[in-house]
């Protein structure tokens, strides 16, 4: 656990306008790092690449439901254009019967 | 949708998808190879290049879910909900980075990851509401009734969002304003430069996204329009089966 998770009994609590918190940076040349800056910068770095990735994993799973249901139709769209070739096919020789009658 | 219409949206999504990731690149490179070093906080400064664009990103994923919502409630259509749809999930996607990306840069400016400051609450509340949103279109099926119940529930998250943006400046507490404050940061122009590249790639970058996420739900919506015609007209059996 980072040294930093443990919360400070009483969390200090900032006074006065928005503007009275502005943030300024500045900018330094060399490091300017403290000790775990760069743990914190890679972990959140790693994060927005683990959520897009879990997300494209959702996507994926998605796009392979939608298959799955395209191809569920297009199967019963099969079977009901057979039963109607089957229909027709045993029509064919009843009328050829009649005609010959 | 015909063959042109589908061949022309691609198209479009190529070249959406191909400016985004060109200003990525190029935002990454302007953050770790120009922008300097934060004097106070340090290299952990740079998380700001991501998570401020993160929260814009889920601002636009949330107003193209209101807009969705509007316009479902005024004209009902597959188009505005998978609109509707796509923006609630962007924003869910978006504001995840923003409410993970936020504690990690906090831990080392304020020293411990979350407080309950108006700002990162609202945000949070208004997260879980596009998290419900998301639930109710899973779980509740995809009738008229329930389309309109989640248009509801996105217009009520977006009337969170000038609560989130105006808590910072009416209800105090500990998070910063970098950008609107006088006097703020960015005072360096590398600074700016990652800043606004990072926006504008973000900006980009979601756009493309909903246009994915858009053109993914319409389909979902013709697919379950097919299934019905053909079980009206008797040709899918799956059902007796």
């Amino acid at each position: 656990m980072h040294a930093s998770m443990i919360q400070p009994s009483s969390a200090p609590v900032a006074q006065g306008s928005a503007d009275d918190r502005a943030t300024e940076f500045k900018a330094v040349d060399g490091s300017g790092e403290q000790f775990n800056g760069n743990t914190l910068m890679v972990e959140a770095y790693a994060a927005i690449w683990l959520i897009m990735m879990v997300w494209l994993a959702f996507i994926w799973r998605k796009s392979q439901t939608l298959a799955a249901r395209v191809e569920g139709l297009e199967g019963a769209l099969a079977r009901a254009e057979q039963k109607v070739q089957t229909t027709k096919a045993k029509a064919k020789p009843a009328a050829t019967e009649e005609t010959t009658a | 949708m015909t063959t042109a219409t589908a061949r022309k949206g691609s198209g479009l999504f190529y070249a959406l998808l191909a400016t985004s990731t060109v200003l990525l690149l190029a935002t990454i490179h302007v953050i770790f190879l120009r922008a300097p070093i934060e004097a106070r906080m340090g290299i952990v400064q740079k998380i700001f290049y991501f998570h401020v664009p993160s929260a814009y990103a889920m601002y636009i994923g949330a107003t193209a879910c209101f807009i969705g919502s509007v316009g479902y409630l005024l004209k009902p259509s597959d188009r505005w909900d998978a609109l509707a749809r796509a923006g609630a999930e962007l924003a869910i996607v978006m504001g995840l980075i923003v409410l993970v990306t936020g504690p990690l840069w906090a831990a080392k400016a304020w020293g411990y990851y979350w407080t309950w400051d108006p700002r990162l609450t609202t945000a949070l509340l208004s997260w879980l509401i596009y998290v419900a949103y998301q639930v109710l279109r899973k779980f509740s099926g995809d009738g008229a009734g329930e389309r309109k119940f989640a248009a509801a529930l996105g217009i009520l998250g977006a009337a969170n969002l000038p609560i989130i943006h105006y808590s910072v400046q009416k209800w105090g507490g500990q998070h910063p304003t970098v950008v609107t404050g006088k006097g703020g940061g960015l005072q360096h122009p590398d600074m700016k430069l990652a800043f606004a590249l990072a926006m504008i790639a973000f900006t980009v970058f979601a756009i493309t996204l909903l246009y994915a996420l858009v053109r993914l739900e319409l389909t979902r919506s013709r697919l379950v329009r097919a299934e019905e015609d053909a079980i009206d007209l008797g040709l899918d059996d799956r059902t007796e089966t």
